[in-house]
C-alpha cells in the first residue's frame, strides 16, 4: 500500500540525518529534542513539534490498520504522519540549521504517505 | 505500486453490490492460497504489534529523557565535544538551562554583524572559518563542591587550535576598515597543539534536577573563589530570589536598591536561573561589601529620593523590556548641597546649589549612533511567576540596539561615526593615507596624523594629543631603541597630563 510505504518511508527518513551544526550531524528526534531545549519553539507549537516523538508510534498504528483493513484509519494516520514529516522538513531547510539528507528524503516519503493517504480514503468511500 | 496490505494478500470475499477493491482483486485463489495468506496477514498483525510496543517504549522514552548528561565529566566532555565539532547547538545544549537562554540573542548579533559587513555574508556560528580546535585525550577528575555542583578538572589532554586566516569570516567592511589601518591579517597559517594537563583547567557543572550541565557562570564564580582564598559556598543557601509581580515593579525595585547601595536587593532581583552562581556566591563578598557601604553612610551622609519613575514595558512571553521614559530624583550630597535631576526622554536638567545645567539629546554629538535608541532599555525575564532583571539579555539588548542604528555607510566612514564624540584628528586618523609608523627595535606603532584630502579641518590634521607626539619629530635620525622608549614615555605622561585635564 501506498500509504504504509509512504508512512515507513517517513520513519526510515526520521533516523537519517536532519540538520548539521558545525561538525554534528542530528536526527530528526534529536533536533526536535534541541529546538525544545533551546526554546527556539514555544507554547502550542512546542507541545505539536514534541509530537513528533509520535511517529515510529504512529506508523506501526498505521501498520495495523493497513493489516486490518481499516481504511479510514490507515488513511488518517497516514496523511498525519505524511504531513508532520512535510512540515519538520520544510521547517528545517528553512532554518539556519544545515538541513541534511534525512529532511529531502522525509518529504518524499510525508508527500508518498498524503498521496497514499488520499488513495486510501478514496478506495474507503468506494466501498462504504 | 502493488496494493498489498502489510501481512499479504486479504483471503475475505468482496462485499456483494459493491465493486472489487485491490485488495480483493488477490483473493480469488483456492483455498491454500488463503490459508498462506491468512498466515501473512497474522505475521503482518504480530509485526505490527511488537514494532508498536517497540515504538510506545520509544516515544515515551524521548518524551521523558533528561536534557542534562549522566554525570559531570560527561556534562564537561559533552561541552568539550561540541567545541571541537564547533557545534553551536550542542554548544549550547551543553550549557545549564538558564545560561543557554540568555545567551539566544547571539543569532541576533551574527544576523547584524553579518549586515554590516562586520563578518562576511556566509558567516555561521555552526562554522566559524579560520579557527578549528580539536581536543584529544582528555582525561578528568571530578571534585565535589556541594550537592548538585561539581568542579571537573581535566588532568589530561591536548587542544590543537589552527588558524587560517584567510579562511576567517571577515566581512568587506571590516576588511576596509583594516585596510584603512594596513592591518589585514597577513600572518600565515599556524598550528599549534598544547598541553591541557600544564595549565589543569576547571570547568564546574551543575545538577539541577535535569541531568548535569556544564555552567561557565560557576566555573568564573568558582574561579575568583579559589584566587581569593574564599572558603566553598553552601550553595543553595545565598541570597534569596526575590522578584517582583511586574517587570516594571522589578526595575522599580532595582532602582531603590541601587539608590539605598542595597547589595543584597539588588542581587536577589537579578534572574535565580541566569545568574544562580551570583546568588551562591554572594554571601563570600557581600557581607564586605555591606560594612564598606555603611563605613561610607557613616563617612559621607546623602541622601537621595526618587521621586518619579515613568516605566513601560513590552512584554513577549516571559521576556519583557522596560523602557525608562523619564525620572526624578532629589537628596542632599556633601559638597554638592541640595540637587535634582531629571529626565523627561529627551533632556537631563541637573540643578544643585552650586550649578544648574541641561543636556538634551539633540545637543550631543551627531554621529552614525545618532538613530540609536537613546531611551535606557531594562530587560526583565519571569522565573517562577515573578519578574527579575536579566543582565545578559540586557547587554545583548543594548549593544543590539547600537548596531540596529548603524549601515555599511557608517562603518565605512568612522569620521561620522566616531568624530563627533573624539574632534576630527581621529576622523583623519581613519581616512584614507593615514600611516603607521613603526619605531625601531621595539616593533612599536604610532600614528602619523596625514591630513585626509577632503579633510574638514584646516591646515595639518589635528590629531587628539598630536602635540604629545612632537617630541617623535625631535628624534634625531640616530636615534636608538632607548631613545624612541623615552619618547614614548614623554608621550605617555603628556596624554596623561592632557586626560587629567
Amino acid at each position: 500500500m501506498v500509504a504504509v510505504a509512504g508512512a515507513l518511508g517517513v520513519l526510515v527518513a526520521s533516523f537519517l540525518p536532519w540538520g548539521r551544526s558545525g561538525g554534528a550531524s542530528r536526527t530528526s528526534y534529536e533536533l526536535v529534542a534541541a529546538a525544545g531545549r533551546l526554546e527556539v519553539v514555544s507554547g502550542a507549537v512546542a507541545v505539536g513539534v514534541r509530537g513528533w516523538y509520535l511517529v515510529p508510534f504512529l506508523v506501526a498504528c498505521t501498520w495495523l490498520a493497513a493489516a486490518r483493513r481499516r481504511l479510514l484509519v490507515t488513511a488518517t494516520l497516514s496523511a498525519l504522519v505524511g504531513s508532520a514529516a512535510v512540515a519538520l522538513a520544510v521547517a528545517v531547510k528553512a532554518s539556519p540549521v544545515g538541513a541534511e539528507t534525512g529532511t529531502s528524503v522525509a518529504l518524499v516519503a510525508g508527500a508518498t504517505a498524503l498521496i497514499g493517504a488520499a488513495r486510501s480514503a478514496w478506495e474507503h468511500r468506494r466501498q462504504s | 505500486m502493488t496494493d498489498t496490505p502489510p501481512g499479504g494478500p486479504q483471503e475475505s470475499s468482496p462485499v456483494e453490490g459493491q465493486s472489487p477493491s485491490p485488495y480483493v482483486r488477490w483473493e480469488t485463489g483456492g483455498s491454500g492460497r488463503g490459508v498462506g495468506a491468512s498466515r501473512s496477514r497474522l505475521v503482518g498483525m504480530g509485526v505490527g504489534l511488537v514494532a508498536l510496543v517497540g515504538a510506545g517504549v520509544f516515544s515515551v522514552t524521548m518524551l521523558s529523557a533528561a536534557s542534562g548528561s549522566a554525570t559531570a565529566e560527561a556534562a564537561v566532555e559533552r561541552l568539550f565535544g561540541a567545541v571541537g565539532e564547533e557545534d553551536v547547538i550542542g554548544v549550547l545544549e551543553a550549557l545549564a538551562p538558564g545560561e543557554r537562554s540568555a545567551l539566544r540573542p547571539v543569532e541576533d548579533l551574527a544576523d547584524e554583524l553579518r549586515r554590516l559587513g562586520i563578518v562576511s555574508d556566509d558567516f555561521d556560528l555552526g562554522a566559524v572559518g579560520g579557527v578549528d580546535l580539536q581536543f584529544d585525550d582528555l582525561t578528568f577528575e571530578t571534585e565535589e563542591l556541594g550537592p548538585g555542583v561539581a568542579a571537573v578538572h581535566i588532568t589530561g589532554g591536548t587542544v590543537t587550535s589552527s588558524t587560517d586566516p584567510q579562511q576567517l569570516p571577515i566581512g568587506p567592511t571590516l576588511r576596509k576598515l583594516l585596510g584603512h589601518f594596513d592591518a589585514e591579517p597577513d600572518f600565515e597559517a599556524t598550528t599549534t597543539t598544547e598541553d591541557l594537563a600544564a595549565d589543569a583547567p576547571m570547568i564546574v557543572a551543575l545538577d539541577e534536577g535535569d541531568g548535569w550541565h556544564a555552567s561557565w557562570s560557576y566555573t568564573v564564580a568558582e574561579g575568583m573563589r579559589r584566587e581569593a582564598g574564599e572558603p566553598v559556598p553552601a550553595f543553595g543557601d545565598g541570597v534569596e530570589a526575590a522578584g517582583a509581580d511586574s517587570p516594571e515593579a522589578a526595575v522599580r525595585q532595582a532602582v531603590e536598591a541601587a539608590v539605598d547601595l542595597d547589595a543584597r536587593r539588588l542581587i536577589g532581583l537579578v534572574s535565580p536561573s541566569e545568574a544562580a552562581a551570583l546568588h551562591d556566591y554572594a554571601p563570600l563578598f557581600l557581607d564586605d561589601a555591606e560594612a564598606a557601604v555603611a563605613e561610607l553612610r557613616a563617612e559621607v551622609p546623602y541622601e537621595v529620593d526618587v521621586t518619579h519613575l515613568d516605566l513601560s514595558s513590552e512584554t513577549d512571553g516571559d521576556v519583557a523590556q522596560v523602557r525608562l521614559g523619564g525620572f526624578e530624583a532629589s537628596g542632599t550630597v556633601p559638597g554638592l548641597g541640595r540637587f535634582s535631576v531629571s529626565y523627561d526622554g529627551d533632556c537631563f536638567t541637573f540643578e544643585a546649589d552650586v550649578e544648574a545645567d541641561t543636556i538634551c539629546a539633540g545637543d550631543l554629538p551627531q554621529s552614525g549612533f545618532g538613530g540609536a535608541d537613546t531611551q535606557m532599555v531594562v530587560t526583565t525575564v519571569r522565573d517562577d511567576g515573578q519578574w527579575y532583571l536579566s543582565p545578559t539579555r540586557t547587554l545583548f539588548q543594548q549593544v543590539l540596539g547600537a548596531l540596529r542604528a548603524l549601515d555599511r555607510d557608517d562603518l565605512e566612514d568612522p569620521e561620522s561615526l566616531f568624530g563627533p564624540f573624539f574632534g576630527p584628528g581621529l576622523g583623519s586618523a581613519f581616512a584614507e593615507g593615514g600611516d603607521f609608523v613603526e619605531g625601531p627595535g621595539n616593533g612599536t606603532s604610532l600614528f602619523e596624523g596625514t591630513p585626509a584630502p577632503d579633510a574638514a579641518v584646516p591646515g595639518d590634521a589635528e590629531l587628539l594629543g598630536e602635540e604629545c607626539f612632537g617630541v617623535f619629530e625631535d628624534l634625531p635620525p640616530t636615534a636608538g631603541p632607548e631613545d624612541y622608549e623615552r619618547a614614548e614615555k614623554e608621550v605617555d605622561d603628556c596624554l596623561d597630563d592632557l586626560w587629567d585635564d
